[in-house]
């Protein structure tokens, strides 16, 4: 065989494992799309006001610790924190730790809440880099300030838990919102399962577009850039299908950073948050499985849909390039490290399932995706294409994917209704089709760079440029405008 | 079939799909918006009239609505009716209570209670509590046996709101066999009931098992019973180490001083939960007999009976601050660590550094030596700050005079 009979051959065969692949895994997106539906009509019909009441009320709730990694956060840190103050829960502390930041986030901190030093005892249960000092509020008893030499945010937060109170701790970003009773119901999950229950995670959803009024979402709107609203799509797919899905099944590998709850002591045991990898989140979630199954001890990590954190979302390519390369690295970086775990009947549906999904779908897809446009050109110059063939097979990619992000706007109205405007619901659904063309492909040419990087074992978490949240129109718009 | 064939079936049923869920969307977003509209509507009609009918001292709720309510309207005023009875007390809840059960609202729901779906008899449950209707107390009872845990506790919870003996006994009785969620939801319910429920909690304590027995302690606390004061201390020496922790705490948060002696053996208790609950209890209970149990219980062996010592020191005011200055000369360094953070914690510190600007020199004697104490045991943090920025000039410079002297004790 010369050898373009030998690449027409690796084409047809590629063809084909692109078939299957596709058959799969559009499979188990069905599956935990159907997942995801069913728990959220039981989720809707166990919930009732009340629960969040009592256990705003209750002294029998556990009292949390807030932690806020903040590295030059000057913009927005005052306002983060005067929301975070204004939380609906019992007791709670809020630690901020300033990351070693170059701007002026510890002097916007000391001078609004009126800091002053504290000669307060760090147990150093965690190792981090050397802490600077600890400041106390005179006005509000339940805010620490911790100064500390930068280590990046994982050993901030890592500071953080080694000056917690709580037996259970909030991870918070410093530039997003956390919805009002966001911790009465992140918290449920501990009050049904207090020996059980390891880690929960709550929803994310883009701010942009939003207005923010003294640090809280007060007008829910879209958007009005494209990017940003393809991304609200992208994120409502990802939360409503993705983590509630793996979640039924008991198997949810990510909770986001940017809002989690977890039990301190299981944490610790595992040695904190890891600075070697870019997604310490996942990371963190996944030595949490590990250490339990290794321990056979029964245990939840789950994902609750109603809880909402609001987060800036890029608006410029070149951001979005950045935080994408650096999620998807993170990704290869973690299941490198944790190679043994797959198709390890040791982890359960761990190992067996959700590892080798991550790896051969979440990880591997945006590869095989762009490989498959490559061969599609190669085929196209061997003077094989199909062309019938690939438009039929283009037309249904396009539409399955608009089917999932038409069902996840559909599961949105029937449970939450953040976005309550017809027009915000059309343009929901116009973005939903239009970012089949472009969007996605573009996003796995970014992740496809990510491999470069991992191989390269280059790490760097890129600037957030941010815009600031949106102030309502009207006479007062400075307490509200961050950043 | 050929595989073109096979894709333009898949993409005939996907467009059939994306066309059907567009629909469902629209017309469920629709809908709830054209109910939404006539809801508000009704409301600014009937709110008014339920208003005045609760301020009114006769006649009926549909006599002022000058007929029976359809099923729309009933909805409505019954949300009206379930806001209203929360914000109101008295003669004017009684008359709107008396509404539901008028208007039917209260057969309406008690019917609900034999449906198919857990969750409709769950959510009747719900409303039936809120509406506070002894007429509702038997049904729910009876769904105190509903084989979902939801609905069990939606009524216990309705029958804490109506209230009566009938509804305790049956609450209490709940305690024996629930999950850890639905014990701490019936303990907050019980506990809302307060002292009527302490002689059939402290009755039925020996028979239930130990969890719940834990959280019946709590409750005492919570009530604040000092009818349960004699079964706590009996508890003190209980064999199980959490429920001697959890009396101690109990009995803290009762604030009897008859219970300082029985909380100070506590402190010698071979289990530390129970000395560090111990010691917690202590700093809530007012008196000066407990100050020298605790300053020794901040060389305890574990940090968290150490530091609620610490912080049961700091809210004896003056004289546990005394004490903490004493444990200053301890060898005991987490124990001088946390007698610091008190005295920062507590405000002495700024009170002792104002001093030093004082005009008798005897007490700049007595500030300027428990300042040295800090600067030997390297606890300047705070006095660093102040000597910096404390608006007196004459305590920076004596402050900075005493950072820069030799450590005393160091």
């Amino acid at each position: 065989m010369d050898w373009k009979g030998l690449l027409i051959s690796a084409v047809v065969g590629f063809n084909l494992f692109v078939l299957w692949y596709f058959i799969i895994l559009n499979g188990i997106y069905l599956i935990l799309f159907l997942a995801s539906l069913a728990e959220v009509m039981r989720y809707l019909r166990r919930t009732f006001s009340s629960d969040y009441q009592q256990i705003l009320t209750s002294e029998m709730t556990w009292p949390i610790s807030i932690l806020v990694p903040a590295h030059n956060e000057e913009k927005t840190i005052v306002a983060t924190v005067r929301s975070l103050l204004m939380l609906n829960y019992g007791q709670f502390e809020i630690i901020v730790v300033n990351d070693g930041s170059t701007d002026e986030t510890l002097k916007r901190l000391v001078e609004a809440f009126e800091l002053r030093r504290m000669d307060k005892v760090y147990r150093r249960s965690i190792a981090t880099r050397p802490v600077r000092g600890v400041y106390g509020s005179l006005l509000q008893t339940g805010l620490i300030v911790l100064d500390k030499e930068r280590g990046g945010k994982a050993d901030a937060l890592n500071a953080g838990i080694n000056l917690s109170r709580y037996p259970l701790f909030c991870s918070v970003d410093a530039d997003s919102v956390i919805e009002e009773d966001a911790l009465l119901k992140v918290v449920k999950p501990f009050m049904e399962h207090p020996e059980e229950m390891i880690a929960v995670g709550g929803i994310v959803r883009c701010i942009n577009g939003c207005e923010v009024t003294d640090g809280r979402v007060t007008k829910i709107r879209l958007p009005q850039r494209a990017l940003p609203t393809m991304q609200v799509v992208e994120y409502l797919r990802a939360f409503l299908t993705g983590r509630i899905g793996w979640s039924v099944l008991r198997s949810l590998l990510i909770i986001s950073g940017a809002f989690g709850l977890y039990k301190k002591s299981e944490v610790i045991e595992v040695g904190g948050y890891d600075h070697f990898t870019d997604t310490e989140d996942l990371e963190l979630v996944v030595q949490l499985h590990e250490n339990l199954r290794r321990k056979k001890k029964k245990y939840r990590i789950v994902f609750v849909p109603d809880p909402v954190c609001w987060t800036e979302v890029p608006t410029t390519w070149k951001v979005l390039s950045r935080q994408r390369n650096r999620w998807h690295r993170g990704m290869l970086q973690t299941f490198a490290r944790h190679k043994s775990g797959f198709f390890n009947p040791r982890f359960g549906g761990i190992g067996l399932f959700a590892y080798p999904y991550y790896l051969l779908f979440e990880t591997f897809g945006p590869l095989v995706e762009v490989l498959g446009y490559v061969t599609v050109l190669v085929s196209y110059l061997l003077g094989i294409l199909n062309f019938e063939f690939f438009l039929l097979f283009f037309i249904l990619a396009v539409l399955y994917g608009v089917f999932l992000s038409v069902a996840a706007i559909l599961m949105e109205e029937i449970s939450f209704r953040r976005y309550p405007a017809w027009e915000d619901l059309l343009r929901l659904l116009l973005y939903g089709i239009l970012e089949n063309f472009g969007y996605r492909q573009i996003l796995a040419v970014f992740k496809v760079r990510a491999f470069w990087d991992f191989l390269h074992r280059r790490r760097h978490w890129g600037r957030m440029e941010r815009e600031g949240f949106q102030a309502p129109p009207g006479p007062r718009p400075a307490p509200a405008k961050l950043g | 079939m050929d595989r073109s064939q096979i894709i333009l079936v898949a993409i005939a049923a996907q467009i059939g799909v994306f066309a059907l869920l567009l629909g469902v969307i629209v017309s469920l977003k629709g809908r709830r918006q054209v109910v939404d509209l006539r809801r508000r509507r009704r409301r600014t009609v009937l709110e008014p009239i339920v208003l005045r009918h609760a301020r009114s001292t006769d006649g009926g709720l549909v006599t002022a609505l000058g007929a029976e309510p359809g099923t729309f309207d009933l909805g409505v005023l019954e949300t009206l009716l379930l806001e209203q009875i929360q914000a109101v007390r008295g003669r004017y809840q009684q008359r709107l209570v008396d509404a539901c059960e008028e208007v039917g609202l209260v057969d309406r729901r008690v019917a609900q209670l034999a449906s198919r779906r857990w969750w409709l008899r769950a959510d009747a449950a719900e409303r039936l509590g809120l509406m506070r209707s002894g007429r509702a107390s038997a049904p729910l009872v009876a769904a105190m046996d509903d084989p979902q845990p939801e609905v069990r506790i939606r009524a216990a919870k309705a029958l804490g709101l109506i209230g009566g003996q009938a509804a305790i006994a049956k609450l209490v009785t709940g305690l024996r066999h629930p999950s850890r969620w639905s014990a701490m939801r019936l303990a907050d319910i019980l506990t809302g009931l307060g002292e009527q429920a302490v002689d059939d909690l402290s009755a039925a304590l020996p028979q239930l098992p130990e969890a719940s027995r834990l959280l019946v302690l709590d409750i005492f606390g919570r009530v604040r019973s000092l009818k349960a004061i004699p079964v706590l201390r009996g508890l003190l020496s209980d064999p199980h180490p959490d429920l001697r922790a959890r009396a101690a705490h109990a009995l803290g948060l009762i604030g009897d001083p008859g219970s300082i002696p029985h909380l100070v053996g506590v402190l010698k208790d071979p289990a530390w939960p129970a000395r560090a609950m111990a010691a917690r209890a202590l700093g809530r209970i007012p008196g000066r007999e407990a100050l020298e149990p605790l300053c020794l219980a901040l060389t305890d062996s574990q940090w968290w009976v150490r530091a609620n010592a610490a912080e049961a020191l700091k809210s004896k005011g003056e004289p546990g601050q005394r004490a903490l200055l004493g444990v200053l000369d301890t060898s005991d360094g987490y124990a001088r660590e946390q007698a610091v953070l008190m005295l920062q914690e507590s405000g002495m510190l700024d009170e002792t550094m104002a001093r030093l600007a004082s005009a008798d020199p005897g007490e700049v004697e007595q500030a300027a030596s428990i300042i040295r104490k800090l600067v030997g045991l390297k606890r300047v943090d705070l006095l660093g700050e102040a000597a910096a920025s404390h608006p007196d000039a004459r305590v920076r410079a004596a402050l900075l005079s005493l950072l820069r002297q030799p450590a005393e004790g160091a």
